[in-house]
């Protein structure tokens, strides 16, 4: 009776909760000056909501390799756009000298000024390390990777790892100029002259230069993906329109809407009162989803992307159905309710478990490999994984142990002819025995 | 019974690919999408506030609607779409005047402001990025399975998701759907999707194989009693997710629905696959192993007859 009680009060709590972070996603808290509105951080993509195009012309096509060098600076351009979390923009190639660069920047994005973003894309970045001679050491080409931090002022500064090659030109040549000064020369501009007191040897070194912040982290991200292999001129910098009309959002909303309608019949029918469990854990799932997109950056919904999620919808059912299926088989072995959903859930969690770490190695691959469109796809797809995982293991789960802890008498409520699986086994030990 | 046809689901889908290819060779290829081809890029100005679907009509009437149209301009009194290369540039410059006629009869004010070419927005660079994402996956997901499983359940899982693959494109290539850059986003779903299936029953092979019956199945029988007990899961979450898809095949919009086909067909493929090849190429694969052994290592042949049930039980990890 106790424990009755208990349960029926705990999945109660744990609806309200639920309706509450419903409410919470679509519509959003204001907590004193903080106004959180998860939906509207979700940052959408450019067939979406439209954006801003830059178009970059070169400024002398007859130097030598002039083809590669295009294709250089476009792969250069692509991983700016990534750096800076617009993984859907996209970089074509315009007639002979020009690329066009498409941005979806729009009132959901985090940076607003569209020429704040084009200079970030397009100034060439070329960065050398000049000995007193005004011989180039190295150049940025030689730095494997660069991150913000402060100088011995607390300014901010680029701290830079250099490439084994790159630390032996810098070892040698802070050997051979000790106590004489190297400049270090960003787009021909000299950005600071340190003097070298002592051997650097550890390939690490910091750039100074009276950066801001922004600045300094910008410097580094450019230094990261590359210099531009060519000098490109801004050219025309507009503002577009969504490619695909606001009905094509509302129309995937509605389409999703039914599909769930439809899962949920299945679900119900099929599984029963196990059933509406998992259709509960598919509502949490979805609002987390939501939650989730709206705060983890390099993420933005374009169309292919609402379609992933709502397919992530159909896969997250996989794990409860894997569940329910294994408590299916322990409850014809003749096991009470209680323990067959126990020894059902410990064998179906090794199964989830290498499933969707499987899943997780393709994602994180295709995250760490991938550029544009399908780092973003594969954002979507880690987040829908550990939040699927979640929604079953955990929200799932505990609210199954709930339910049985109600003590409902007829087992049919669990599954479809449980009284004649039970006697059925019954029948069968008694026969074994006699 | 799911191993005894397997030289039958095999050939089934060896026929499909096959079939695939040779449209492939008879159409010249995949029909890719103004994403993977580029094309023209045509500024129109229309001098004044226009509804898009206007001039989607003139392009459609020109077989010419290959992209979506977009607003630009102050005012977003420009439209500017994209459209395929046609091949000549005569003949692109008799479709941009009938486009431009087109568009002349409902805003007799457009104007023709530019007609540039424009590369392919999913450049081979994406495509080969993609590419070598997906085989550095299967890599590290043949390690994985071959730490958590064997090594010949991984190999058997990565034939399997290659298939599903390798369906999805036979078929576009069959129907000569046209394809862009969501296409890659199909696949991958796919990808991460079909091995969920597959090691659902190679999970359930394991499992099996530490019972006691074990050691009286062959491998053949263990496959069919594991794809067996898995059989409802398979069938149900299957369902389940083709709900969720063909609504959004149904109702969903036209590029949508480019998206959404390829991964009916790569969801069914991927089911078919997992129940119908998998398993019975993982049994076929340690079948084989084993004999090799025995044939390698022992001279005694006296369990030639395929029963290998020791050393089902010996090869456990």
């Amino acid at each position: 009776m106790k424990t009755k009680t208990r349960s029926a009060v705990a999945l109660i709590v744990i609806y309200a909760l639920i309706v509450l972070l419903g409410f919470f996603v679509i519509n959003g808290v204001d907590v004193g000056i903080y106004d959180v509105r998860p939906l509207s951080g979700i940052q959408q993509g450019l067939d979406i909501t439209g954006g801003v195009y830059t178009v970059y012309q070169a400024d002398d096509t007859s130097i030598d390799n002039f083809e590669e060098k295009m294709d250089g600076a476009m792969l250069v351009l692509r991983n700016r756009l990534d750096s800076k979390g617009f993984t859907e923009g996209t970089v074509t190639r315009q007639g002979t000298d020009r690329i066009r660069v498409e941005i979806p920047i729009n009132e959901t994005s985090e940076i607003q000024d569209p020429t704040a973003i084009s200079q970030f894309i397009g100034s060439p970045a070329k960065l050398e390390f000049k000995d007193p001679n005004g011989e180039v050491i190295m150049e940025g080409a030689d730095i494997e990777n660069a991150g913000v931090s402060t100088d011995s002022s607390g300014k901010p500064a680029v701290a830079f790892q250099l490439t084994s090659e790159g630390t032996k030109k810098f070892s040698d040549a802070t050997l051979k100029f000790i106590n004489q000064t190297i400049s270090i020369v960003l787009d021909d501009v000299t950005i600071s002259s340190p003097t070298v007191n002592a051997h650097i040897g550890n390939g690490n070194g910091i750039i100074e230069g009276n950066f801001t912040e922004v600045q300094a982290e910008n410097l580094a991200m450019q230094i990261e993906s590359g210099a531009l292999p060519i000098d490109l001129k801004e050219i025309e910098a507009r503002t577009i329109s969504a490619t695909l009309g606001v009905d094509a959002l509302q129309n995937s909303i509605f389409a999703g809407f039914i599909g769930l309608l439809v899962l949920f019949a299945f679900m119900l029918i099929f599984y029963r009162l196990p059933g509406l469990v998992a259709c509960t854990g598919l509502i949490v799932y979805t609002l987390c989803v939501l939650l989730l997109l709206g705060s983890v950056p390099g993420v933005q919904l374009t169309l292919p992307g609402i379609a992933g999620i709502v397919l992530g919808i159909g896969m997250a059912v996989d794990a409860n159905v894997i569940i329910f299926e294994r408590f299916k088989e322990e409850f014809r072995t003749g096991k009470t309710l209680r323990i067959s959903f126990n020894a059902g859930t410990k064998k179906a969690f090794v199964t989830i478990l290498d499933s969707n770490v499987t899943t997780l190695i393709c994602a994180i691959v295709l995250a760490v490999f991938g550029t544009g469109q399908i780092k973003s796809f594969a954002y979507t797809l880690i987040i829908s994984i550990i939040v699927s995982m979640f929604s079953a293991l955990v929200v799932s789960n505990g609210m199954m142990k709930l339910f049985i802890g109600l003590n409902i008498k007829n087992p049919n409520v669990f599954m479809p002819k449980a009284k004649q699986l039970r006697e059925a086994a019954k029948a069968e030990q008694n026969g074994g025995a006699a | 019974m799911f191993t005894k046809y397997f030289k039958v689901t095999l050939s089934i889908s060896i026929i499909i690919i096959v079939i695939g290819i040779i449209c492939m060779a008879a159409f010249g290829g995949l029909n890719l999408g103004i994403d993977f081809t580029g094309g023209s890029l045509t500024t129109v100005d229309i001098k004044t506030e226009y509804d898009t679907d206007v001039i989607r009509e003139v392009l459609a009437a020109n077989d010419a609607a290959d992209a979506p149209v977009v607003k630009t301009g102050t005012g977003f009194t420009e439209a500017e779409f994209r459209m395929r290369d046609v091949g000549d540039d005569e003949l692109q410059a008799t479709v941009t005047e009938r486009v431009m006629t087109g568009i002349q009869e409902t805003y007799p004010d457009a104007e023709l402001v530019s007609v540039d070419r424009v590369g392919a927005v999913t450049s081979s660079d994406l495509v080969k990025n993609a590419l070598l994402a997906v085989v550095v996956a299967c890599l590290l997901m043949l390690v994985y399975i071959w730490i958590r499983f064997e090594l010949y359940s991984g190999i058997a899982a990565v034939i399997a998701l290659a298939h599903d693959v390798m369906i999805m494109i036979s078929v576009v290539a069959i129907v000569q759907l046209q394809i862009n850059s969501g296409f890659i986003a199909a696949c991958l779903t796919i990808v991460g999707y079909s091995i969920n299936n597959t090691i659902v029953i190679f999970d359930r092979i394991r499992d099996n194989r530490k019972t006691l019956k074990a050691k009286y199945l062959s491998y053949d029988e263990l496959a069919n009693v594991s794809i067996k007990e898995t059989l409802s899961r398979t069938i149900n979450t299957s369902v389940t997710t083709l709900i969720m898809i063909v609504c959004l095949y149904v109702f969903g919009v036209d590029s949508i629905k480019e998206f959404s086909l390829p991964i009916i067909v790569g969801l069914v493929a991927g089911t078919y696959s997992s129940v119908f090849l998998s398993a019975p190429i993982w049994a076929k694969f340690m079948a084989w192993a084993d004999n090799r052994k025995k044939t390698g290592t022992t001279a005694s042949k006296k369990n030639k007859n395929g029963k290998s049930g020791k050393k089902a039980s010996k090869a456990k990890a």
